[in-house]
């Protein structure tokens, strides 16, 4: 430092002389020309990226547009002309549009491919071959989505091509609109359209170091070293959010811009299929249709860019101004000074994090998205919808419907999910912890005989694994030939259809869960009464105290500590008691019966809506959260009592 | 409650109820072994006659095979793939309670004989984790390990993920544990001059082997009655776990009655023996985690 302060210092004015020679200013300078140099640097990257989106956006969406009304123009002279008059329709619409290449592939009784060159229609060849495997693509994507009834795959192909060429690939319907052939175009080469960051940015560092320099002079005996450290830092963190937002301020006028030119060159592409298709004599029978222009990434660009730099800024500044404070280094001397302890608690929380935080976070995430089994490898924010989940999901109370036949309860409505859920924990739980308990109080009876037989076989539904249980009730339900309706029968009734109706569907998973939830109970109660002195009875009768009396005030008091966190346990697995719903009523009638946690379950993995499902499983989880923080509320209450 | 004003008559009218209540209890468990044994298909016992009498219709009710058979358990093994089934749910099973309790194990060691900051924390983060159920996280548990990881149809997946969810539980159990052996062994230890790893290895965890090995069998039954990770995770029949294999057995598209009464009185009776024998801790491990929350 010495040897290149004495060089600088001969030439240079006593101001930088002076300035350099106070290491405070020199690091504050060092410092904020790093932070900016990085963050520019990320910014950039991201605004970088952010801009090709929208000139990928741009090329690609009017390669689409270009496909789509070549397929609609080409469609239109097929059907009132024939596949011969196809060729010159192709010719012209190529010479209209200015593609590189057009392709109609076209007549569903013997495949012949139009190539814009004007020249007769000729057969597929060998070297056709790709072309007519996006054909069949095409075709089984239409049919994919029209089994599901959702338009999940996409129906217009596109692809890029080498140096930044589009090629799009649209569907051509027959008459009873099934995908028998396509068009095909592949756009000129695209040149990207860069952005001009680097006078902004260069300029915010200029402002920046500027503003540094003058705090420096203004506050010369600045406090410690850490607060100058944290002065840079967040002086630094401002500057680059100012940046960012510069930034994204140019990229929202590009998305302007390539949204408009999105829209002409639609209106364009329609035009030059409309003229084609009239100098051949045929009037287009159709309006473009109005591809979403969402989908193609555009709209958002900006604001996306936007608030995801200003969290990287503002997590960076605060992350920095904890290092540049000391935080970092006590964090590692505290880690140093207890290695061995975090050494044999890592494999734990490391596991806990990898399978148990992480799922949560990127659970939570998904259930902004609209993930679904198609799209579940495509980048996050592409799938990103906001509360949309929340919203249908929360947001419908259209719970009782009125429909032809009457009023009818729509059963896929999450409150009455709700309602099922709530139902389906209290029963189970009063009925459990009555029998149990009751259990419990008679097979506390003094001199009783056969105790432990009783108590053996009475704990044996616990025993058994609940997948089992839940399927052999499910086999006693059997409408036909379960045991259940036979004892119905012996009894003189009649045969009842258990998974037909609400009732008796609930009934069903009712009897199974109450059959397999009684003996904890009853095994808690029963250890608990066992501890009761029994002395406290003997007191009690000679005062003449009754037999409910004795419950009320010795029997209940005494077992209650012991009975409530078994309770509130039992609440918590009967609430997800995913086994016995899914495994024995399955939630029929129509879903009627499922409950929130198998409900999740079948959005997930039988309609494969990802995203929704787990907006389904987050509000579980705050329910849950909500139960856990009363619970805990009132536990502590209990024993501040106590 | 007392002993004076309890009758002969009262006595036997407890017995009574008891008779019925444990006669209720015990009727589904026989049913399943009456099944198994009566090489049927069907979920009925017997088959009714066109014009059944009171007493053809009881007989139907009644939980013994019309005529014992092992058709079913043979079947099981000859026919279907229960032999894979349950190799499949031993490895993961066994694989879940090394890796499990290990890591139980350390981290229990570690809450209860070193002070550290997190470890307040750390013990709250092990017991609220133990209050959401792994199969809440199901569709961010699938897309990472099956989708990111290709973990699916692969014992790797199931053991890691069950594993990690069995350990809450076994940390409280064995920190429980640690907490009652005597500190004084390990500080003379301390002051041989053992190193902290030779301390754990060589005296803390043979003093602990009741607990240990408890926790090691509540693992592996845990993973060995798990359903619904093992219905996500492996797809492809061959590598089904057991409780997937018995589903199956009834699933929508068979009703092989008679597979699945088999399979699971081969599948529960080792774990019904288990649980006998483990009872009295199962008890005061999962209230004791309710008292502390």
């Amino acid at each position: 430092m010495t040897t290149a302060d004495a060089s600088l210092g001969q030439s240079s004015s006593s101001v930088m002389r002076s300035l350099w020679r106070d290491r405070r200013i020199v690091d504050a300078v060092l410092g904020v020309v790093i932070a900016l140099s990085v963050g520019l640097g990320v910014i950039m990257w991201t605004a970088r990226s952010a801009s090709d989106g929208l000139d990928t956006a741009a090329s690609a969406g009017s390669a689409i547009f270009k496909a789509e009304m070549a397929a609609l123009g080409g469609e239109a002279v097929q059907n009132a002309k024939g596949a011969d008059a196809v060729g010159p329709f192709a010719a012209q619409y190529k010479n209209q549009t200015g593609v590189e290449a057009l392709s109609i592939v076209s007549a569903p009784d013997r495949i012949l491919l139009a190539d814009g060159t004007g020249a007769a229609p000729r057969p597929l060849g060998v070297g056709d071959k790709d072309l007519y495997d996006r054909v069949v693509r095409l075709a089984a994507h239409a049919e994919t989505n029209e089994i599901e009834g959702q338009k999940r795959k996409p129906e217009i192909l596109i692809a890029q091509s080498d140096q930044g060429r589009y090629r799009a690939s649209a569907p051509i319907r027959s008459a009873d609109g099934d995908i028998v052939a396509m068009a095909e175009v592949e756009t000129a080469p695209v040149v990207a359209g860069g952005l001009r960051l680097l006078l902004w940015s260069s300029g915010g560092l200029v402002f920046g170091i500027a503003g540094i320099v003058f705090a420096m002079r203004q506050f010369p005996g600045l406090g410690t070293q850490k607060a100058r450290a944290g002065l840079v830092v967040v002086v630094s963190g401002l500057i680059l959010m100012v940046i960012a937002l510069g930034v994204s301020a140019q990229i929202a006028a590009k998305e302007e811009g390539v949204l408009s030119s999105l829209a002409l060159a639609q209106e364009n592409a329609f035009a030059a299929a409309e003229a084609a298709a009239a100098a051949q004599g045929v009037t287009l029978s159709k309006e473009p249709s109005a591809t979403s222009v969402r989908s193609l990434q555009a709209r958002g660009t900006a604001t996306l860019f936007r608030d995801s730099a200003l969290f990287v800024v503002a997590g960076a500044t605060l992350m920095s101004l904890f290092g540049s404070l000391g935080g970092a280094r006590r964090l590692g001397q505290t880690f140093v000074a207890h290695r061995s302890a975090y050494a044999y608690v890592a494999p734990a929380v490391l596991g806990a994090l990898l399978l148990v935080f992480f799922p949560l976070i990127y659970g939570v995430l998904m259930s902004f998205t609209d993930t679904t089994l198609f799209n579940v490898n495509t980048p996050i924010m592409e799938r990103w919808t906001g509360l949309s989940n929340y919203g249908a999901i929360l947001g419908d109370f259209d719970i009782v419907q009125r429909t032809a036949d009457g009023l009818r309860v729509d059963y896929q409505n999450f409150y009455w999910t709700v309602f099922v859920t709530l139902l389906w924990t209290v029963s189970n739980v009063v009925l459990g912890v009555t029998i149990g308990l009751g259990l419990a109080l008679v097979l506390n009876t003094p001199g009783l005989k056969g105790k432990t037989v009783y108590r053996i076989l009475l704990v044996l539904p616990w025993a058994v694994p609940n997948y089992i249980t839940a399927l052999t009730w499910r086999g006693m339900f059997h409408p036909q030939f379960g045991v259940i309706n036979q004892g119905i029968e012996l009894a003189g009734g009649e045969r009842i259809s258990w998974f037909d109706h609400f009732g008796t569907s609930f009934l069903t998973g009712l009897a199974t869960n109450v059959w397999l939830s009684f003996p904890f109970m009853m095994v808690v109660s029963l250890g608990a009464l066992q501890s009761i002195n029994r002395d406290m009875y003997e007191a009690a009768r000679l005062e003449g105290a009754s037999w409910w009396q004795q419950f009320r005030h010795i029997t209940l008091p005494s077992v209650q500590p012991a009975l409530i966190p078994s309770i509130i346990l039992s609440v918590v697995w009967t609430f997800n008691m995913f086994n016995v719903i899914y495994l024995t009523s399955a939630g029929e009638p129509a879903g009627a019966n499922e409950i929130l946690i198998t409900k999740a379950y079948k959005i997930g993995f039988e309609q494969y809506r990802y995203g929704y499902s787990a907006a389904y499983a987050v509000i579980i989880f705050m329910i849950l959260f909500v139960y856990g923080y009363f619970q805990v509320k009132a536990t502590s209450a209990t024993e501040a009592k106590g | 409650m007392s002993e004076e004003r309890l009758s002969a008559g009262t006595h036997a009218g407890l017995h009574l109820i008891l008779i019925i209540v444990t006669l209720l209890t015990i009727y589904p468990v026989l049913w399943v072994a009456a099944l198994g044994f009566s090489g049927r298909q069907t979920p009925s016992l017997a088959d009714l006659p066109e014009d059944p009498t009171f007493w053809d219709r009881l007989r139907v009710m009644i939980p013994m095979p019309e005529q014992f058979s092992l058709a079913n358990f043979t079947g099981v093994f000859a026919e279907q793939p229960l032999a894979s089934w349950l190799i499949n749910s031993i490895i993961v099973s066994g694989l879940t309670t090394i890796v499990g309790v290990f890591m139980a194990c350390t981290a229990a060691y570690a809450f209860s004989r070193f002070k550290f900051p997190g470890r307040r924390s750390g013990m709250m983060m092990f017991l609220v984790s133990q209050m959401y159920p792994a199969h809440l996280m199901m569709i961010p548990l699938y897309i990472i390990v099956v989708k990111w990881l290709g973990l699916g149809d692969n014992y790797l997946g199931l053991v890691l993920v069950y594993s990690v969810t069995a350990i809450p539980f076994c940390v409280w159990m064995l920190k429980g544990y640690f907490d009652t052996l005597p500190y004084e062994i390990e500080e003379s230890a301390i002051m041989d001059g053992a190193s902290r790893t030779r301390i754990f290895y060589e005296i803390v965890l043979p003093l602990a082997r009741p607990a240990v090995v408890v926790t090691a069998l509540f693992s592996f039954m845990t993973a060995w009655n798990e359903f619904i990770l093992a219905a996500i995770f492996m797809e492809s029949e061959g590598a089904y776990t057991a409780p997937v294999g018995l589903r199956f057995f009834v699933s929508d598209y068979a009703a092989k009655w008679g597979y699945f009464a088999a399979g699971a009185i081969i599948v529960s009776l080792p774990v019904c023996a288990l649980f006998f024998l483990l009872q009295k801790y199962l008890v005061s491990g999962l209230t004791a985690g309710g008292v502390k929350g």
